[in-house]
């Protein structure tokens, strides 16, 4: 008999083992996607993984029953990328694309067409900033403020990286499937 | 145009699911730190369970002990005392003497069971005297005041002799259908006395004594009792038969002997006869012939269903291996105690705290150097200069190197319980002073515990293990106990009390995995304070 969410977290907290182990195999797929976008390879989102489950077993107990648990473990994880990152976003050292980039109507077709490997692949490579803030942004669904406010930067900044992680990701795309579209 | 290219990425990565590497949940079991795998105990059903049976059992004990405090005041009223009437009569040849007894009795189931004892102790003549309790009088009981009335009877067909009639005395005596035999070996019924008593109290007159022969027998210079005791006269014809007028043999002038009754509450009732019974005196008889024994004699006090409250300190050395654990408990005890027998329960605090040590390993990245990447680049090559090699959109990107980092400190954990104990002993006075043992067991139940902060990492570390020493604690634990202790009474409710208590630990929380099977026994000194409410 399946047990549900809140079963498998009261067991969590009192230190069930198999429940633990339960609630990891029921989540970890969802979370490790999760950490493979956050991260540029796949070492440190195990990185980001390990660290992440540690910090949500260990604070099982804070979840308030406030939104879905599954929701609580996402955000707990993707603050943990977030941590894992903060001292290393040197925003400022990177070098920033020229806003030469005109936007062309086949882009979200080429998007579209794209496997999630392949795409994944290309938000891995994306420079720390950039991955960090379109995550946030686009995937998480944070304001621009929260996001200053995590990464401790200015909206502005959060914006820019945002344009430009668009901008990086368009290139990569054209560069695919050529220009001529 | 954005708001849809980003509508797609989200559809795309926001959805996926991939299993991680299998290799990856061994990794993060081994890291969970150890607090996560800890019940806390404060919220399980079972701490709750345990709280309110506490409650309930310190809630019971209160009433108990104030219920029957309450009780046991309104018994002790005089106006509730039973009398108790118990004679004794004695018939010589020109005179018989009857002593009267009364006491009074709180409880007289208590000395129905007593008197059933009650025996003869020696015959002199004809002369009985009954020792019916058996203590040796040494102190007086401070709640009871036995009283004895002393009435000689003259006889009428004697009146030579020189036997006085106390006239004013108030003997209550037996009809023939509910004659009292005292003899050597006859035994007093304390219930006929009783039933005597109630029967008679209203309509005896001085005038109607059934008188028991309780002489004695001299043969071969040995003083025997009679068989059987047997109705020598009444004073129906207003006359005093007896029967057996043997003289005294042994002459015992200027001893007085003395008969002691005392029920198991202190009550004591003296009989108090000479050697010469041809005339009958008291010199330390008050005038109304009632001797106040409480001036006479310190029968030793007895604690008959004392309640007590008490507040106790002690400080605990719990012997482990290699780890010695320091406790302080704190109880508020419920002392019962009826004769030598003592009954302890109540509700208490325990604190301890235990040295534990830890490893921690977390992985921290080091900055090594920033490298220049580009996706693509220009190779220049013209007459005019060396090639170049120009590169498009390059970008800079920190590079760290991840280390690895061990560390092992200790750290403290304070503990934090409450406990009921249940302990059953024995208590003897000597005067002021008392010893007892007792032996019972105490369970306890963990509430909290505190944590000395483990480890603190900066934001650029990431925990990769931590480990505790010692094992999942739990969170109860029965001690089986055995104590001994010196009493010392204050005064008459206060009662100072110290105690060595030796322990022994069943599932301790204190238990290490290293050493299975050895459970921890501790010593601890005790000192408190006992108020019995009674």
């Amino acid at each position: 008999m399946k047990r549900t969410d809140e079963e498998l977290r009261a067991l969590c907290i009192k230190g069930d083992g198999n429940a633990q182990n339960e609630l990891y195999h029921r989540f970890a797929p969802k979370l490790w996607g999760v950490c493979l976008r956050y991260a540029k390879d796949r070492m440190l989102a195990e990185d980001i993984l390990q660290e992440g489950f540690i910090r949500i077993f260990t604070y099982l107990d804070r979840f308030q029953n406030k939104g879905s648990f599954e929701g609580w473990m996402r955000r707990t994880m993707v603050n943990t990328a977030i941590n894992h990152y903060r001292k290393n976003l040197k925003i400022s050292k990177e070098a920033e694309y020229q806003d030469y980039l005109i936007e062309k109507s086949g882009d979200a077709d080429a998007l579209s067409q794209l496997s999630y490997e392949e795409l994944l692949e290309m938000v891995q490579k994306m420079p720390t900033g950039y991955r960090t803030v379109f995550n946030m942004y686009i995937i998480e669904g944070y304001s621009h403020r929260d996001i200053a406010e995590s990464l401790n930067i200015s909206e502005n900044t959060s914006k820019s990286q945002l344009s430009r992680a668009r901008a990086y990701l368009k290139i990569r795309i054209r560069e695919i499937y050529g220009d001529e579209r | 145009m954005n708001k849809e290219f980003d509508n797609i990425i989200k559809e795309k990565l926001g959805s996926f699911e991939e299993a991680p590497p299998a290799y990856m949940w061994g990794k993060i079991a081994s890291g969970i730190p150890a607090a996560a795998t800890q019940t806390v105990f404060y919220k399980t059903i079972g701490f709750k369970i345990a709280t309110v049976a506490a409650s309930i059992v310190v809630i019971i004990g209160l009433s108990w002990v104030l219920n029957s405090a309450t009780k046991q005041n309104s018994i002790s009223k005089p106006e509730q005392n039973q009398l108790i009437e118990v004679k004794q009569e004695t018939i010589n040849n020109s005179s018989y003497n009857n002593t009267s007894i009364s006491y009074t009795e709180d409880k007289p189931t208590d000395i129905n069971q007593k008197t059933e004892k009650l025996a003869p102790k020696k015959v002199k003549s004809n002369k009985v005297i009954s020792k019916i309790k058996l203590d040796k009088p040494k102190k007086q009981s401070h709640e009871n005041v036995a009283k004895v009335t002393k009435t000689s009877y003259h006889n009428a067909n004697n009146s030579n002799t020189n036997s006085k009639v106390s006239k004013e005395s108030k003997a209550i005596l037996a009809t023939k259908k509910e004659a009292v035999f005292v003899t050597s070996s006859s035994l007093i019924s304390n219930n006929k006395a009783i039933e005597i008593a109630k029967q008679e109290s209203s309509n005896v007159q001085d005038e109607d004594p059934i008188i028991v022969d309780n002489t004695s027998k001299k043969k071969d210079n040995k003083i025997e009792p009679l068989s059987e005791p047997e109705i020598v006269a009444t004073n129906e014809n207003e006359e005093i038969e007896t029967k057996n007028t043997e003289t005294i043999e042994e002459s015992n002038e200027n001893m007085e002997e003395k008969t002691i009754v005392k029920p198991i509450e202190s009550a004591v009732v003296e009989s108090s006869k000479t050697a010469d019974n041809s005339e009958i005196t008291n010199t330390n008889e008050p005038d109304d012939d009632i001797v106040n024994l409480k001036n006479d004699f310190n029968p030793k006090t007895r604690e008959y269903n004392k309640y007590g409250l008490g507040l106790h300190y002690g400080y605990e050395y719990i012997k482990l291996n290699d780890d010695n654990i320091k406790t302080h408990n704190l109880d508020i005890s419920l002392n019962y105690r009826n004769l030598n027998f003592i009954l302890q329960t109540g509700i208490g605090g325990q604190y301890s705290k235990d040295e534990r040590a830890y490893n921690l390993e977390y992985r921290k990245n080091e900055y090594l150097t920033t490298e220049v990447r580009f996706d693509s680049a220009i190779f220049v090559l013209d007459s005019t200069g060396a090639p170049q090699l120009i590169p498009v959109n390059p970008y800079y990107t920190d590079v760290y190197d991840s280390v690895n980092y061990v560390q092992s400190d200790n750290f403290t954990e304070s503990y934090y319980s409450f406990r009921i104990p249940l302990m059953v002993g024995y208590q003897k006075d000597f005067g002021k002073f008392g010893g007892f043992i007792k032996g019972g067991f105490i369970y306890s139940v963990l509430i909290t515990k505190n944590r000395s902060e483990v480890y603190s990492l900066d934001e650029s570390s990431r925990l990769v293990m931590l480990q505790y020493s010692g094992s999942k604690r739990v969170d109860s634990q029965i001690q089986y106990v055995m104590s001994g202790g010196l009493v010392f009474r204050i005064n008459k409710k206060m009662h100072l009390q110290t105690e060595i208590m030796g322990k022994y630990y069943q599932n301790s929380i204190y238990d290490n995995p290293i050493y299975d099977n050895i459970k921890p026994w501790s010593i601890e000194g005790r000192v408190g304070l006992v108020y019995f409410l009674n």
